[in-house]
């Protein structure tokens, strides 16, 4: 048996035990709670989307900020908050061919001007033709399919460029990006159903989703994520099993969009700096490509070509984290990134015979 | 009403506790983990450098690494293990002018191939130059100096590049970095002593007590400590270093007089590193330099200001950010193909204004 002195001890260095555990604990939310109430506004050129019932967001309409990116980087909307480069009307001239550019930043050309972005350039690859880019900022492949079955049957066309990256897969699986909330599509009995609909409204800017981004820093998150795969194979893994079925169904349903549209549809990833190294995402587009295969939808691959671009070069076609003076903008195409990007597709296009005889462009 | 509120706040109080309890419990497991689990770094001490008794760590001689930094960005080194072409020390009376270019990994051009380092650059820049890399990846300038002392004469030179940067000055003030046994020097009257060699043999114990100790960096009382004193690794740094400024004076002394001896002169450049492109980034140790060197009569170099002027995106891309695959660890944030160039024409540019 124990004498007292012993429990003593005993009860006094379990007491430090428990004091230093406990200070170690506190430091970690005092940390976080001085994290969170340090985070930066948002910057203001975020601030150039509406809340929509449907998408979550869409672009503003009618604006004309001129130098929105930088000195002379603008950015101009119509009145269906779409981007533009030219004065756009919704009908076309006699013999006029318009191609729709979808998807997310990287199509929309954050960070470049109106000019400057591959659904822009497409025009001078592909002459006689119009364009038209109808992406958002931070889209996943749902929303820009939702966008484009609601709004561009006002804009005839005929061919459909429908691009996106790795990250809208990912986009896919939530019902929040970036603290803006979203809509998400869901299989139902093997037909495509909303949910998260009507979106609720958001006030426009919102330190939660950064919050939300530091939470990892707590130990006992650390410790949880431990004892799960990490891995961005896994981490892709698990998004594929939330969405991939999903995002088949919309691509099948986009080609018959575009069927009843009289416009063709082409699917086209777009290599993000995470590409152009082979990586966990590979596997994604592998199965993208046999998909295309197997639907007879036409497939744009263009990781494997800027793979084969020196890395001096390569370097190039993404704009660096302090090239602009907004945030956001880093990682997506510089101007140079966006011209070439525009100059492959347009060669893949002109290669699809009934792609190319719908926009009356020569073959090649 | 009184007892209620008590209640409450004994509840809340409680949850709090709790939640802080599991927070450090988890904490402290990972803290266990972690250093239970430390090892040393694999790939730290890399194929091509070998132990050296006073310097700490040499490249082996004659040594080709074709992959060392990715696909097709190699290392190689000379028969005295310089780093470059196999043979460009061992061809006696070259034509041209030699200098050689003494530093850290930022001189021996750590993460670009042979032909990408600045030093190596400078010969295009200035083609009466004939160069040699004697840069080394983690030195300190104690043993800059101390390679230049005792191999600087193995090549003809009339010029010592010496390539100084911020981390550079703080190893000098350390007898280990990152658990590497290195020589330590210290002034002692009024001459430099060079303690701790022959440096031992580096022991993999070493390296994993380093790793040990890294991982009290992840306790987040020692991350509020450190951010409520504002004491952290790089301040306790910067303070060694302005404590042992005369030792630095007195190394550079002594290299300027090996340099006259063999008929050389000495050069510095301070080379700037990412941290030195931040805003508020300290001015001091650039300050510091340049008025011995005005003092010395010595050539100083200081290119932190025209590179803080360049485009912000080609200073992006003047440091390496995307990692090659198969690249040696440590890459990130060296200087690129492009920030070699760029420095070796800056370089070229203050050289050929100035007199021999």
């Amino acid at each position: 048996m124990l004498k007292r002195p012993v429990w003593r001890v005993v009860a006094v260095l379990l007491a430090l035990v428990l004091c230093v555990l406990g200070l170690e604990g506190l430091s970690s939310f005092g940390l976080l709670a001085h994290d969170i109430r340090n985070i930066p506004p948002a910057p203001k050129n975020f601030r150039q989307a509406t809340y929509d019932t449907l998408l979550g967001w869409v672009g503003l309409p009618n604006l004309a900020m001129a130098d929105n990116y930088g000195p002379g980087l603008r950015l101009t909307t119509n009145a269906d908050g779409m981007r533009i480069h030219r004065p756009t009307t919704a009908a076309l001239a006699p013999g006029e061919k318009r191609v729709i550019c979808s998807g997310d930043s990287f199509t929309f050309g954050s960070g470049v001007s109106d000019d400057e972005t591959f659904c822009a350039y497409l025009e001078q690859e592909l002459p006689g033709v119009r364009t038209l880019n109808m992406a958002q900022r931070g889209y996943g492949i749902d929303q820009a399919y939702l966008w484009y079955k609601r709004d561009a049957v006002r804009y005839p066309h005929q061919l459909h460029v429908f691009a996106f990256i790795w990250a809208d897969f990912e986009r896919m699986a939530v019902t929040t990006f970036t603290g803006y909330p979203k809509s998400r599509l869901r299989l139902k009995n093997g037909a495509l159903a909303l949910e998260n609909v009507p979106v609720p409204q958001w006030k426009g800017e919102s330190k939660s989703a950064t919050a939300l981004g530091m939470l990892p820093d707590l130990r006992l998150v650390q410790l949880i994520e431990r004892q799960t795969d990490q891995s961005e194979t896994a981490k892709l893994a698990r998004v594929d099993a939330q969405v991939w079925d999903i995002a088949m169904a919309v691509f099948k349903d986009l080609a018959r969009l575009n069927k009843e549209r009289g416009s063709n549809l082409v699917l086209v990833y777009l290599p993000a700096p995470n590409d152009l190294a082979p990586g966990a995402q590979d596997r994604r587009r592998q199965w993208l490509a046999e998909f295309s295969r197997t639907s007879g939808i036409p497939f744009v691959d263009l990781t494997d070509e800027i793979r084969r671009v020196p890395p001096d070069s390569a370097d190039w076609m993404f704009i660096t984290p302090n090239a602009l003076p907004v945030q956001g903008s880093s990682g997506h195409y510089t101007a140079a990134g966006h011209r070439w990007v525009a100059a492959r597709l347009a060669e893949h296009l002109r290669a699809m015979p009934a792609v190319a005889a719908s926009l009356a462009v020569s073959t090649r | 009403m009184k007892r209620a509120a008590k209640g409450i706040l004994l509840g809340v109080a409680i949850t709090v506790g709790t939640l802080c309890l599991l927070e450090g419990c988890a904490s402290a497991l990972l803290f266990v983990r972690d250093y239970r689990s430390a090892s040393a770094p694999k790939d730290l001490i890399r194929p091509h450098t070998t132990h050296d008794s006073l310097l700490g760590w040499v490249n082996r001689p004659s040594f080709a690494s074709p992959n060392e930094y990715g696909k097709g960005i190699g290392l190689t080194t000379t028969a005295l293990g310089f780093r470059g072409n196999g043979t460009a020390d061992s061809v006696p009376g070259r034509a041209g002018e030699g200098v050689v270019c003494s530093g850290d990994s930022y001189t021996l051009g750590y993460g670009v191939s042979d032909e990408h380092t600045w030093c190596a650059m400078l010969e295009s820049a200035l083609p009466k130059l004939r160069t040699y890399n004697m840069g080394q990846s983690d030195y300190g300038l104690d043993q800059s100096a101390l390679w230049y002392e005792r191999d600087g004469h193995r090549v003809p030179h009339t010029m010592q590049l010496l390539g100084i940067t911020n981390a550079q000055l703080e190893r000098m003030t350390t007898s280990s970095n990152a658990g590497r046994f290195k020589p330590m020097l210290s002034l002692e009257r009024g001459g430099v002593v060079v303690h701790d060699v022959p440096v031992p043999e580096q022991t993999t114990n070493a390296l994993r007590d380093a790793s040990r100790d890294r991982a009290k960096y992840h306790l987040r009382s020692v991350q509020a400590f450190t951010q409520l004193t504002g004491v952290d690794g790089r301040v306790s740094a910067a303070k060694r270093v302005d404590e042992q400024w005369p030792l630095v004076e007195k190394v550079l002394d002594d290299l300027a007089a090996a340099n006259a001896a063999h008929g050389s002169r000495l050069v510095v450049a301070y080379l700037p590193v990412k941290r030195d492109l931040r805003p508020r980034s300290p001015e001091d140790r650039r300050r510091k330099l340049a008025s011995y060197a005005r003092r010395r009569g010595i050539t100083f170099i200081d290119l932190t200001q025209p590179m803080r002027a360049m485009r912000p995106d080609s200073l992006d891309l003047s440091f390496i950010s995307r990692v090659p695959r198969g690249a040696a660890p440590g890459v990130t944030d060296q200087y690129s193909n492009l920030g070699n160039a760029w420095i070796a024409r800056a370089l070229a540019a203050r050289l050929s204004t100035e007199s021999p």
